[in-house]
């Protein structure tokens, strides 16, 4: 299976678009397809298919919990935890859940043995495949919680790894989330737009899929709404601009009924095939 | 009693920072021996400022928090270690001492 993982730093450039008519052009040419929705934190793939669930199964976060009558207050945990998540008082103990990574450390350090591990559920990931017969997946993390990076690494694992092809439709941003849903990826395709935002957030995408070493080519939304002086911008890029797609109120008309491109306006489909055959050429 | 305030600078002429743990400063008051000591925020992290910044008090043995509103994180951490914390903004450390010596002490 080879995966490509759509990125594009600035949000609502258009990487669900890309990846979910991308997905369907991939399944229509009889190639077998996954999309995996990995923005766990605004999950919204499913709404451009039509997601038939299958299983769905909880995300959890290991976090410790201290016995009061066991912990003789070293504050060794405190001291040590990277992302002072224990507060250890004389009289009191406070384990704040929002900024425990789960590592272990503080459970496996603790002398007096004090600490236990326990599940706290952060999400669920939901795996099943659309209407049209392609696999699909999505993960969903729990409002409040700060970290994605435990559902998509779960949803990665735990989805079928039988097709041809996975396409990965990642958050936006430039962070952990980002690098989860990128790592592991054959390739990536950074969807920008050309304004100013989209240009420096295309700077920050890049450098992530560089630093990780995987190949990667840019795509431009919304071609000509911007001005053409950051088209240039982009084009000075050290990245190939494999296909633009124009601003056409059309698409975000077809976009904002959650219908596909590549199904309801035919003319923009050589767009598509452009990426796919460049796909093709071996940079996925 | 010791009382932290958070500030801009490292003299209680400074005033008291916008943010309560990524204050550039942290400046406690001992009401026994009358004095400031001044002390350079010595966290640079991403996460998980605020139960430092309370852990640090804590350490140095301060009952009171004067500054910015906490986040929910310092603010549970301050609870957590019983440091009491009262809002101060837009004056001096001097002057956000003075305050809340006048109406608590």
């Amino acid at each position: 299976m080879r995966s490509l993982t759509v990125v594009s730093g600035k949000g609502g450039t258009g990487k669900t678009l890309f990846s979910t008519n991308l997905a369907w052009l991939f399944h229509q040419k009889g190639v077998a397809t996954q999309l995996l929705d990995v923005d766990a934190e605004e999950p919204n793939a499913s709404l451009f298919v039509q997601f038939i669930p299958i299983r769905t199964q909880p995300v959890e976060k290991l976090i410790p919990h201290i016995d009061e009558s066991l912990c003789d207050r070293c504050g060794l945990c405190m001291k040590e935890c990277q992302f002072s998540a224990i507060t250890i008082a004389p009289k009191k103990t406070a384990v704040l859940a929002p900024l425990c990574h789960g590592c272990g450390l503080c459970a496996r350090l603790c002398p007096q043995k004090a600490i236990t591990e326990l599940p706290k559920t952060i999400g669920n990931i939901r795996l099943g495949k659309t209407q049209e017969g392609f696999s699909f997946g999505e993960g969903i993390l729990n409002i409040g919680e700060p970290s994605a990076v435990p559902v998509i690494r779960q949803l990665k694992n735990l989805a079928p790894k039988d097709a041809q092809i996975r396409i990965l439709d990642a958050p936006p941003g430039a962070s952990c989330s980002v690098v989860e849903s990128l790592s592991g990826s054959d390739s990536a395709l950074l969807v920008t737009e050309p304004t100013p935002f989209g240009l420096h957030d295309l700077r920050a995408a890049i450098a992530v899929v560089s630093e990780m070493k995987i190949p990667f080519k840019v795509v431009i939304n919304r071609f000509d709404a911007g001005s053409s002086e950051y088209v240039e911008k982009i084009r000075h890029l050290d990245a190939e601009v494999i296909a633009t797609l124009p601003f056409d109120r059309k698409i975000a008309s077809v976009y904002a009924e959650g219908k596909l491109v590549v199904k309801e306006l035919p003319k923009y489909l050589p767009v598509f095939e452009r990426i796919i055959e460049a796909i093709g050429r071996g940079f996925a | 009693m010791k009382v932290l305030v958070t500030a801009e600078g490292d003299t209680a002429q400074a005033s008291v920072c916008g943010r309560l743990a990524r204050a550039p400063y942290f400046l406690i008051y001992d009401t026994q021996t009358e004095q400031w000591t001044s002390y350079a925020n010595p966290y640079q992290q991403e996460h998980g400022m605020g139960s430092r910044f309370a852990q640090f008090a804590a350490q140095k043995g301060v009952q009171v928090v004067l500054g910015a509103a906490p986040g929910p994180n310092a603010k549970a951490a301050l609870d957590t270690l019983g440091i009491k914390f009262a809002l101060a903004t837009g004056v001096t450390a001097q002057e956000a001492l003075s305050q809340y010596l006048a109406t608590h002490a």
